[in-house]
């Protein structure tokens, strides 16, 4: 259960802060405006495709990220779940019968090593991180692939790609994760609002 | 010191009734007519998708997930999936008869025994027991029983509660219950909520809230 949920873990924070990646030509001048950024809120929908599946299974929720590391990734629907991040601690609550309850597993101490790889990747420095290898693809609608370097997470996630919104620098439009077996998500952001100030209470409190 | 042997003495007695309750076996049916197809009724006849919410209380924690799962009775085949809310998948397999096909497992779904015995619990979670019907009547509390011998002399009980939904219980050989599901009443023909809970060999219980059913057409199962 552990290795399961810090694997998952880990795509959720590759999703969290690929949101927070900019556009750039260059991966300097990624590095550069990323380095700028306060805040990010938007909104998310998360569309799994997979055999067993007829149509996408879609989520959807809200995104916020204050810097340097405080994250919160809740789900609105099919299940109502909030993932906070603050000042090193890490906390999931789900909805359940009699409200919002804290997930209890041990695994969720696993997100704080992931910290360090947040740090990195907010401040846009993706080639620096241990668990993926990254390639930027310029165009017209930019795109970062990363491929885990470990084959132990390729057998669970092949491949990420990200797709820059080619007319408005620093937001991310896309984020596609595929999983091998013909299995991917597709998370699409809209609404994106950068340096807003955000209370800290709102990565604190589900 | 005295404190903690007494409430080891409470320890001692509730594993012990706990026990007792555990080997009380099969409830005591009083002879009656009862029609069938009321025990029948929570389970599908025709090919179904389930996407469930999974909340699991398990020995390392509680933790909530995604299921799907593919039921076709006439061709006697499960499909199951098991997926994060983040959609990463941990688990995906395909059950014919007894033969277990897995296409997908993450650590620690990918335990040898884990596949079948995920797959054993969804088929008993959304199959109408299989075997003949030994006994039907009443219980004690006037609910509605329908009795079924499954393989390896196990006992299957379905019990109906009138607009309050139904109970499935197994027992082994030995009269020990292995397995309980709770099938809340019916909306839109379907069951809103499910409580399983395995007691043997490795227990566990899981909550499944319904996020969505559909029949599925011939040629529709991938």
């Amino acid at each position: 259960m552990k290795t399961a949920a810090a694997k998952c873990r880990l795509l959720s924070l590759a999703v969290c802060s690929l949101l927070l990646a900019g556009w750039s030509g260059t991966w300097e001048t990624l590095q550069r405006e990323s380095a700028q950024l306060t805040s990010v809120k938007a909104r998310f929908k998360q569309s799994k495709n997979m055999r067993i599946l007829s149509k996408p299974l879609v989520s959807t929720g809200s995104f916020y990220f204050k810097a340097p590391d405080a994250v919160r990734w809740a789900y609105d629907a099919p299940v109502k779940s909030i993932l906070l991040m603050h000042a090193g601690t890490v906390k999931r609550y789900t909805q359940g019968a009699d409200g919002l309850s804290e997930d209890s597993s041990a695994a969720l101490q696993s997100m704080n090593v992931m910290l360090e790889e947040i740090a990195l990747w907010s401040k846009g420095r993706f080639r620096e991180s241990r668990s993926f290898s990254a390639e930027l693809k310029a165009g017209d609608g930019p795109t970062i692939l990363l491929t885990p370097r470990d084959a132990g997470l390729a057998k669970i996630i092949t491949g990420i790609e990200i797709a820059l919104a080619p007319d408005r620098p620093g937001v991310i439009s896309d984020i596609t994760i595929r999983e091998g077996e013909g299995g991917t998500t597709v998370f699409h952001f809209s609404d994106v609002v950068l340096n807003q100030a955000l209370d800290d209470n709102l990565f604190r409190r589900p | 010191m005295k404190k903690n042997n007494s409430a080891g003495r409470w320890c001692a007695l509730a594993a012990a009734v706990a026990f007792m309750l555990a080997c009380a076996g099969p409830r005591h049916i009083r002879s009656e007519p009862v029609n069938p197809a009321l025990c029948r009724l929570p389970f599908t006849s025709t090919s179904c998708r389930y996407i469930h919410s999974l909340d699991a209380e398990l020995p390392g924690g509680r933790m909530t997930v995604m299921g799907v799962s593919v039921i076709d009775p006439a061709a006697d085949t499960v499909q199951a999936a098991l997926m994060t809310l983040e959609s990463l998948t941990l688990f995906d397999a395909t059950a014919a008869g007894d033969r277990v096909e897995v296409h997908r497992s993450v650590p620690p779904f990918d335990g040898p025994e884990f596949a079948e015995a995920l797959m054993r619990d969804v088929r008993f979670i959304f199959m109408f027991p299989s075997g003949p019907l030994t006994a039907s009547g009443t219980l004690d509390d006037g609910s509605s029983v329908c009795r079924y011998r499954e393989s390896e002399g196990k006992t299957v009980d379905v019990i109906v509660h009138p607009g309050q939904g139904w109970e499935v219980e197994e027992f082994s050989v030995l009269r020990k219950k292995l397995r309980s599901l709770k099938i809340s009443a019916l909306k839109n023909g379907y069951p809103g909520e499910l409580d399983f809970e395995a007691l043997s060999p490795k227990p566990y219980a899981l909550h499944m809230k319904l996020i969505s059913a559909e029949t599925v057409a011939p040629g529709d199962k991938k």
